[in-house]
């Protein structure tokens, strides 16, 4: 069932890159690195997946990063860290990143859909392809990836499943406010 | 004998606010998930705050929460570090007895003097 209206998939590749954007805030300027969105590229990567469900719909967000030493060093240049070495400091940098891309994607799916829950990072196989997340029952599919000399080094991926048809809109202005971001807001 | 307990799945962000916070003189602890912190708040009662994230696996955030405040333990500070945002979450933790809220990215400057004020320095 692949309708991916142009809206859909222009609405879920523009969530993918604000909240990229906002995911690795704080970190060195990327200059160097273009913002694109075209597909990304297979077995270069591996892949972090988070989940956000509600009662009719359900959105699959994958993050492609660099493994082995370009993982590595991808995670020390985000983080200024001086000689990385850990493979496994890396993973769990990318882990956070894919969590906070979802948790952004989810500020623009509140103001359009009840009741949305979200997942904790699933790692998935190095046998698992985004084919498999192509499925029947998925409507939209958007792309966004981070290049550096015309080559991604890292992407993200929205796959959108619904039995029902629905359109996504982007709005920043209507995203559940992130003005207040990283301050302690008292109850 | 730690000042603030953070308990989050990621060991990143546990490293982050626990470097933060170190390098502003408290002390801290750590706990991986919901019931790891849970454990941690049961057995040390020299925890004058507790900085824990919502979606966890093996116990939420939330749900650790509401089992320490039925626990007796009411009047312990614990504010929530969260990428959730959903206005239903935070009613969620207003009712189980959470004292504040701050939306990843953790920005320790914004939050310090908030964290200082629960910790009444």
């Amino acid at each position: 069932m692949w309708t991916n209206s142009e809206s859909t998939k222009l609405a879920l590749e523009s969530y993918l890159r604000d909240s990229m954007r906002v995911s690795i805030k704080g970190m060195p300027p990327l200059e160097e690195y273009t913002f694109s969105s075209n597909n990304d590229e297979e077995r270069l990567f591996s892949r972090i997946m988070l989940t956000i469900s509600g009662v009719n719909v359900r959105l699959a967000m994958v993050l492609h990063h660099p493994v082995n030493q370009g993982g590595i060093n991808l995670y020390g240049y985000l983080k200024s860290v001086n000689n990385p070495q850990s493979e496994e400091d890396a993973l769990a940098f990318y882990r956070e990143m894919a969590n906070q891309i979802c948790g952004e994607i989810k500020r623009f799916l509140l103001p359009q859909f009840q009741c949305l829950g979200m997942s904790t990072p699933l790692g998935l196989s190095a046998t698992t392809s985004l084919s498999d997340l192509n499925h029947e029952s998925c409507i939209a599919m958007g792309n966004f990836y981070l290049a550096r000399d015309g080559k991604p080094v890292l992407g993200a991926s929205a796959n959108l499943y619904s039995a029902t048809q629905i359109v996504l809109h982007y709005d920043q202005a209507s995203k559940v406010d992130t003005a207040n971001s990283g301050e302690l807001e008292f109850f | 004998m730690a000042d603030i307990l953070v308990v989050d799945d990621s060991q990143t962000v546990r490293n982050e606010v626990s470097s933060f916070l170190s390098a502003n003189g408290i002390t801290v602890d750590t706990a991986v998930d919901g019931q790891d912190g849970l454990s941690k708040i049961q057995s040390n009662s020299s925890y004058k705050l507790v900085i824990c994230d919502v979606n966890m696996p093996i116990m939420d955030g939330l749900t650790m929460c509401e089992k320490v405040r039925a626990a007796g333990k009411t009047t312990l500070p614990i504010i929530m570090l969260t990428t959730e945002s959903d206005p239903s979450m935070k009613e969620r933790g207003k009712a189980a007895g959470v004292k504040g809220w701050i939306i990843k990215p953790f920005n320790g400057s914004a939050a310090l003097n908030g964290i200082k004020s629960l910790l009444g320095k």
